[in-house]
């Protein structure tokens, strides 16, 4: 199948692009410029055989109208295009749109599938040298270097490589552990884990068993203590009673012994000891108090009395207060008269500051009011402030008057001010303008380059030496007449080369045949019919002649049966021959009718190429009589194609130039501008000429006047602002002159108010001050001059007072001072009152005393009673015979209580048992063993807790380790982990298991597929090989390496055997590219050829290897359709170079085909 | 009168199938036989049943752990009413049973010398019943069970493969369903089979299933069944779960299927599951089969697929472990396979070749004699030729995968 034509209608970003492919041509150069869509059109070969998938990025312009046509010829001559749209179904049309079953393109496919078309019959340059890259990583192995470059699968290497290293991490390579290693590692651990962990049920038995005997032995140790308890209890209890049973024996016998007592109170021996004792105490108590009252009386009678004072007692008591009053006033009266004294000299001094005729009392009471006061000292104050604000006023007055008349001379230095305005508008003007000087330098540059590339473009353009204007006026071929003519030289000269290739084909034809004659007959006469017959007419001959001699009967001449033995051998020989050669005869007949035949095409060819080359010569006339009018000797109508474009560059040079130019001058002339717009208000015009010098200048210029305008007016504006404030200062001193007057009024009416004639303020303060010293004094001079009075008074009438008392209490008169008698009296009274009161004190003492002797008499008598009724009922006479009757008494009292305390003690030590059973008891108890049982058998109840504890903690420990059985050591859960493990290394096994069986197949596969393909596809790889390499290298040839690998080859011209690895990268591309074609070729062989389509496949090669390959593509599109897309226009020369009808060059997107011998 | 029948309780069992990487949290896991026994023992309790029948297999066979009987033992004195033992295969060769001679006085043992039967004369109730004296019980015990006792509701007590149409089970006792139901009992306890079935009703004949699934392939709400007893005859027996953890197998058909569709459709499969595991955690093995554009992807994708079904599950509100991913599916037949179709035939016809066969037979052969003898029995490796040609496909399929994979 071969591509005629593809459509593409719209389809990605391109529209209306049609690529026609010469039906002739085997191989198809498509050139175009990167971006022109190649990629895009190589997508749609494959889209529009196959299908435009839903998500195709070739649908992102034209969505559901995304199209493309295409128009196939099958094998058998057949044509028939198709339309393929974007969709799900019914997507392949007939160019009128009419739905297609997709059978209808089967046909031309052979039943290739879209990944064979694109993966066997697609190459590009990256896929060429990823393919040569593996090989050399494939070490050259044969089988996966031919599968690779076979299905144009790359990887294989990778991929066993792949699924080597996953299953190495499952069961390694012998280094370290693994996944299934570890998993088993980990089952392993576990299985010990849940061992360790299970509870094993001998274990429990034991455990139970030692837990009996620990509850066993805690039983029996109880018991025993029990019995040692006991026995112990009943010899404690022995050791408690045998005391109490003796003292009960005692005192029974003492009560016994009393029986026969009278009873008396309980109490009766206390009431016997109590009343004689009170008795006794009576008797000492009387005689004790009869003395007390003789001494009393005594003490008494002793006393001093004195009544005369006591008469006078009240008028003494009377001088106690008094007396004291007048001692403090007799101190205090000095220092009071002092203070009056000095009050007045304080009134008297300010009476002469004064300077006023009075006295020092009357002065006290003429002192001038406050509020009076009050107003001099305020008029005093604002004395002083408006003074200082009439002198204030004053001088700002003066002030403003200097500065304005030095604004005036100031105003007057300064010369008139100038108007910047018109040179600052002009700088402003000429800096918007920009940078112009480097705006013009640029321009200028630009130009110059714009020129000097003109210049070159024009020199370098062949076939014309004049100058770009008369290029662009020269007198040029319509575009029409140059395609008309050019088609008709590239037709004439295409038919010219055909022609001449048939004929050397014709030639090389009948070479070949001759060659193959010549090696068909090997040397020898060959047994063709004539050759037999003309032997067997020798043969006859002979016979003849040996014939006309036997019938003779003449004796054969022995030469002459000999000449037809000869003869006749030969006959035979060629005959025989003839039977056993008939292929090699059939095959030199066949030869020589095609030598005649190839003769006669030659002679055909022979007459065509002259015809052709008169077409040609007539074609080249026509070339050159069409470029005459512009003065140009043509060369091919691809040199001229080439030299139309240069001088399209040329001319747009040319207008490049000039705009450049045009904008040099813009610039010019706006610089000259801005400059004339400034030199006029430049004085001093810089020397350089540039504009920025010039602007520099004027910004200069521009800030001076600025500046004197700026100062000009700032001394205008001080000047009207002093002139302007004059007023207001002249008007503020007359009003406060005028304020002054106001208050010198109202200062004479204050100051004689105060009595002062003087009208001086600083008078009026000394004045005030001294007023304010006689105020001050006034008052504690008053108060010390009434407390003097006061005084004197106290004194006088407690003298007085005195003298009456003394009168009163009979005493003489005395001369010493009042406060001394009253004194004196005091003391003598309070003698007199203390004798009085011990007298009264005594009288009582005595009457006391009275009384208590009569009752004691009382209580003596009374204990005489009560005795006396104790004897009688102990029927006794005296009271020694009750004392001892008491005893007795008491005595069998206490026996009788003891016997009551032993039986209850005995009660409750015999542990409830009676007095007899318990002596019983004691009776049979050896009392001298006691004490060693009982410490026997402390002891044995010491080992017995003992024992018990032991038994105890070892019955704890029991029970312990079986509740520990109960909860269990978790073995599940380690069984759990068993399983865990094992699921893990099943899943490793598994896994491993499937890489190994995959590992082995995959290299089984691969080493069947290269024996069933080697031999014939390394044959041809090897033919294309060295076809690629010039010669280079000879042949490819098989080997096994030191793994006893089957590896690939090559062999030098000179014999030298090279592995894979050695050859360079550009060589193992052609080794890939010539593996690539023989198996495109011997699949081709066996299916319907599809086109080979090869996308910018001879990037990576020079123009030798570029050429060869060229070469083995056309050879390659005798079979099947070869289209090789290509940006590079050398690869396109270099296929044009080939000069074979059998290569077309496409333009792509001019939809032009130009047949590659006419392109070159 | 109601009472409680349960069987195949396997106290203290692992789980299968999971793996030690598996983000599965371990309180799910631990115990779980236990908790679901614990379970039956309460609701035991609370629907105050007369008593307990374990129709065999209370321990795992080769489990030593008396930790496991003690458990057992505790849980009886909890129930605190009577309770039928019968051993099964696997109590017949355990340690646990010939060595726990002191079972709390409510618990009585069938004799496995002979079929004993046993009558509850207050309740009207007599059961028969015959232990396992060994492992390997080729001979129908049904046989030997006695006629029912007369004016009683008669309960047959027997572990046995039955008639076992799946064969998943080891055959034991092997008895029909009509010779039992000759017998004239009321209702047969039967054990062993661990998936619930009621082969007949009036008698009834009930397999309850196991108390709690081990494994990925004993799917489906598990427990026991309660029995009721109304005037001497039975009139309901109804199957209560008291498993702790659910096991499901989601099989998600991915033919045709985009990502979308795909994460669709693994949530019409986790859904109903969730909804069935009535809030339990839910185990599940993912298998995702069909022919899909999305198999190389999937097949690189193990965690995506867990992570959708978990999603799935919480927004069913529930909550799923995946017990492993399994991508069953296979490329459109285009594309990548037809391209490697000529290494395919080739890598296909290795298994004409004899030598071949057999060296790759000898090696697996090897690998598997390498594992654990219970995993020998499991593990998927093959033994013969046919079975070597089935896993080939999967072996193409690892082959395709790395044949396909980018460069690095």
């Amino acid at each position: 199948m071969r591509l005629r034509d593809l459509s593409l209608h719209r389809y990605g970003h391109l529209s209306d692009i049609v690529l026609r492919f010469p039906e002739r041509a085997a191989l198809c150069v498509v050139l175009g410029a990167n971006e022109a869509g190649k990629s895009t059109a190589l997508a749609a070969v494959g889209d529009a055989l196959y299908g435009i998938h839903d998500r195709s990025p070739a649908a992102f312009l034209h969505g559901a109208q995304t199209r493309v046509g295409i128009t196939l010829a099958a094998q058998d001559g057949t044509t028939a295009g198709f339309v393929r749209r974007k969709g799900r179904k019914n997507t392949l049309l007939d160019p009128a749109e009419t739905p297609l079953p997709e059978a209808a393109l089967q046909r031309f496919l052979g039943g290739a599938g879209r990944d064979t078309f694109e993966g066997l019959f697609g190459l590009n340059g990256d896929r060429l040298r990823a393919g040569a890259i593996d090989l050399a990583q494939l070490g050259g192995r044969v089988g996966e270097s031919l599968f690779a470059a076979g299905t144009g699968l790359t990887g294989l290497r990778a991929a066993l490589e792949r699924i080597d290293e996953e299953a190495k991490t499952l069961v390694g390579d012998g280094r370290g552990k693994r996944r299934l290693a570890q998993a088993l590692d980990a089952w392993h651990a576990a299985r010990r884990m849940r061992d360790e962990r299970e509870i094993r049920p001998a274990a429990w038995q034991e455990a139970d068993r030692a837990r009996a005997a620990a509850h066993a032995e805690i039983a029996a140790q109880r018991e025993d203590a029990a019995r040692l308890d006991a026995e112990t209890s009943r010899l404690e209890r022995v050791r408690r009673v045998l005391p109490l049973l003796r003292a009960l024996d005692a005192a029974r016998t003492v009560r016994d012994c009393v029986a026969a007592t009278p009873r008396l109170p309980e109490d009766a021996a206390e009431t016997f000891r109590r009343l004689t004792a009170a008795r006794a105490e009576a008797a000492r108590a009387e005689a004790r108090t009869t003395d007390d009252v003789a001494r009393l009386r005594a003490d008494r009678d002793a006393l001093v009395r004195a009544p005369d004072l006591l008469a006078a007692q009240d008028l003494i008591d009377a001088l106690a207060a008094p007396c004291a009053v007048a001692v403090q006033a007799e101190a205090d009266l000095p220092a009071q008269e002092r203070v009056v004294a000095a009050q007045r000299s304080v009134v008297a001094q300010a009476l002469r500051d004064l300077g006023l005729p009075l006295t020092p009392e009357q002065a006290r009471d003429a002192v001038p009011p406050q509020p009076a006061r009050r107003l001099v000292r305020r008029l005093r104050g604002e004395h002083d402030a408006l003074l200082q604000r009439r002198d204030a006023a004053r001088q700002a007055l003066a002030a403003a008057e200097l500065r304005k008349s030095q604004a005036e001379a100031e105003l007057a230095r300064l010369p008139p001010a100038p108007d910047p305005s018109l040179l600052r508008s002009s700088v402003e003007q000429a800096r918007a303008a920009g940078p112009l000087d480097a705006a013009l330098a640029t321009r200028e540059r630009q130009h110059a380059a714009a020129r000097a590339a003109l210049d070159t473009a024009l020199a370098a353009l062949p076939l014309w030496t004049g100058d770009a204007a008369a290029l662009a006026g020269c007198a040029l071929p319509l575009a029409p007449a140059i395609q008309e003519t050019a088609a008709a030289l590239v037709t004439a000269e295409t038919r010219a080369a055909r022609a001449a290739e048939a004929i050397a084909a014709q030639r090389h034809t009948l070479a070949d045949i001759a060659a193959r004659l010549v090696q068909v007959a090997r040397g020898e006469t060959i047994p063709t019919p004539a050759v037999v017959a003309a032997a067997r007419t020798e043969r006859e001959a002979a016979w003849q002649v040996l014939r006309a001699a036997l019938a003779t009967g003449q004796p054969a001449d022995a030469g002459a049966i000999a000449a037809y033995e000869q003869a006749r051998d030969a006959a035979d020989l060629l005959a025989d021959r003839r039977a056993d050669e008939a292929h090699r005869v059939s095959e030199h007949l066949g030869l020589e009718a095609s030598r005649a035949a190839s003769s006669q095409r030659l002679g055909e060819a022979e007459a065509d190429g002259e015809a052709a080359a008169q077409a040609l010569a007539d074609a080249q006339a026509d070339w050159r009589a069409l470029w005459a009018p512009a003065g140009i000797v043509p060369g091919s109508p691809a040199v001229m194609a080439d030299w139309l474009r240069q001088r399209a560059d040329v001319l747009k040079l040319a207008e490049a130039a000039r705009a450049a130019q045009q904008a040099c001058e813009d610039v010019g002339h706006a610089r000259e501008a801005a400059r004339a717009l400034l030199l006029p208000c430049v004085p001093d015009r810089p020397q350089d000429g540039s504009l920025a010098t010039l602007l520099l200048a004027a910004e200069d210029r521009c800030a001076a006047d600025e500046r004197a305008r700026d100062q000009r007016r700032a001394v205008e504006a001080a000047l009207l602002r002093e002139t302007d404030a004059l007023p207001a200062l002249r008007h503020a001193v007359a009003e406060a002159d005028a304020a002054l007057v106001v208050w010198g009024e109202a200062w004479q009416a204050a100051v004689a108010r105060i009595g002062m004639p003087a009208a001086d303020p600083d008078l009026a303060e000394a004045a005030l001050e001294a007023w304010q010293r006689i105020e001050m004094s006034a008052d504690p001079w008053r108060t010390a001059e009434t407390r003097v009075g006061q005084m004197r008074e106290s004194l006088a009438a407690f003298a007085a007072a005195t003298r009456t008392a003394l009168a009163r209490a009979a005493r003489p008169p005395a001369d010493d001072p009042p406060a001394a008698i009253a004194g004196r009296l005091g003391r003598e009274l309070a003698a007199a009152r203390a004798a009085e009161a011990r007298a009264t004190e005594l009288t009582k003492h005595v009457a006391a005393q009275e009384a208590a002797s009569r009752d004691a008499a009382a209580q003596r008598e009374a204990a005489d009673a009560a005795l006396a009724a104790l004897r009688a009922q102990a029927g006794v006479a005296d009271d020694v015979a009750l004392e001892a009757a008491i005893a007795d008494a008491r005595k069998r009292d206490a026996a009788e209580r003891e016997i009551a305390q032993r039986l209850a003690e005995l009660a409750v030590a015999g542990d409830g048992q009676d007095e007899a059973a318990l002596r019983a008891e004691a009776d049979q108890a050896d009392p001298d063993a006691l004490a060693a049982r009982l410490q026997a058998l402390r002891a044995e109840r010491q080992a017995c807790v003992a024992a018990l504890e032991r038994a105890t903690e070892e019955r704890t420990r029991r029970d312990a380790a079986l509740a520990a059985m109960e909860r269990g050591q978790d073995a599940a859960a380690a069984a759990q982990d068993m399983r865990h493990a094992l699921a893990d290394a099943g899943a490793a096994a598994e896994r491993y298991a499937r890489l190994h069986v995959a590992r082995t197949l995959l290299q089984a596969g691969i080493a069947r597929f290269r024996r069933a393909q080697q031999a014939p596809l390394l044959g041809k790889a090897s033919a294309h090989f060295a076809a690629l390499t010039g010669g280079h290298y000879a042949a490819l040839i098989t080997d096994e390496n030191e793994r006893g690998e089957t590896v690939i080859q090559a062999v030098r011209d000179t014999g030298h055997e090279c592995p894979l690895e050695a050859l360079s990268d550009g060589t193992r591309d052609q080794l890939y590219l010539a593996l690539r074609v023989a198996t495109v070729e011997a699949h081709c062989a066996a299916a319907e050829p599809l086109p080979f389509v090869a996308d910018d496949l001879l990037v990576h090669f020079d123009d030798a290897r570029a050429l060869a390959a060229l070469r083995l593509l056309t050879t390659l599109g005798r079979t099947a359709q070869v289209v090789l897309f290509t940006h590079h226009d050398h690869i396109a020369t270099l296929a044009a170079s080939l000069g074979s009808p059998e290569v077309a060059v496409i333009r792509f997107g001019e939809g032009a085909v130009v047949p590659a011998a006419q392109a070159a | 009168m109601k009472f409680l029948h349960a069987a195949d309780i396997h106290l203290d069992s692992p789980l299968a199938g999971l793996h030690a990487r598996g983000d599965i949290p371990a309180e799910i896991i631990q115990g779980c036989t236990r908790r679901a026994f614990q379970a039956m023992i309460d609701l035991a309790i609370a629907e105050d049943v007369a008593f307990v029948v374990i129709a065999g297999d209370l321990y795992d066979g080769d489990w030593k752990d008396f930790s496991t009987g003690l458990f057992f033992a505790s849980q009886m004195r909890r129930l605190n009413r009577p309770c039928f033992l019968l051993r099964g295969n696997h109590d017949a060769q355990s340690v646990i049973t010939r060595s726990l001679n002191r079972l709390p006085d409510n618990v009585h043992e069938f004799s496995s010398r002979t079929c004993q039967s046993i009558a509850l004369a207050e309740l009207g109730v007599a059961l028969h019943g015959h232990s396992f004296p060994n492992r390997a019980v080729p001979e129908d015990l049904s046989a030997g069970y006695p006629a029912p006792a007369k004016g009683l509701l008669n309960i047959g007590v027997l572990h046995t493969s039955a008639e076992d149409p799946g064969g998943l089970h080891d055959r034991y006792a092997p008895c029909t369903a009509a010779a039992l139901a000759l017998k004239g009992y009321d209702y047969w306890a039967l054990g062993h089979i661990h998936e619930r079935r009621v082969l007949q009703e009036r008698p009834w004949i009930v397999f309850p299933g196991n108390l709690q699934g081990r494994h990925v392939q004993e799917t489906g709400a598990k427990g026991c069944t309660l029995v009721t007893v109304e005037d001497g005859r039975i009139v309901a027996a109804e199957h209560r779960s008291v498993d702790v953890l659910r096991w499901a197998l989601l099989e998600v058909d991915a033919t045709g299927a985009d990502l979308a569709t795909l994460t669709d459709r693994i949530g019409r499969a986790v859904t109903p599951a969730i909804a069935a595991a009535d809030g339990r955690p839910l185990l599940a093995r993912l298998v995702v089969t069909g022919e899909t554009d999305l198999h190389e992807r999937l097949r690189g994708d193990h965690e995506g697929v867990a992570a959708t079904a978990r999603d799935a599950a919480d927004a069913a509100g529930g909550t799923l472990h995946p017990e492993t991913v399994r991508i069953r599916t296979r490329a459109p037949a285009r594309g990548a396979e037809e391209r490697l179709a000529p290494l395919r035939t080739a890598f296909a016809a290795g298994l004409d070749d004899p030598e071949s066969v057999a060296a790759l037979l000898a090696h697996l052969a090897k690998l598997r004699a390498g594992l654990p003898p219970d995993l020998q029995a499991t593990v998927e490796i093959p033994l013969d030729e046919a079975a070597l040609r089935a896993f080939a496909d999967d072996a193409w399929a690892l082959a395709a995968s790395a044949l396909e994979e980018p460069r690095a």
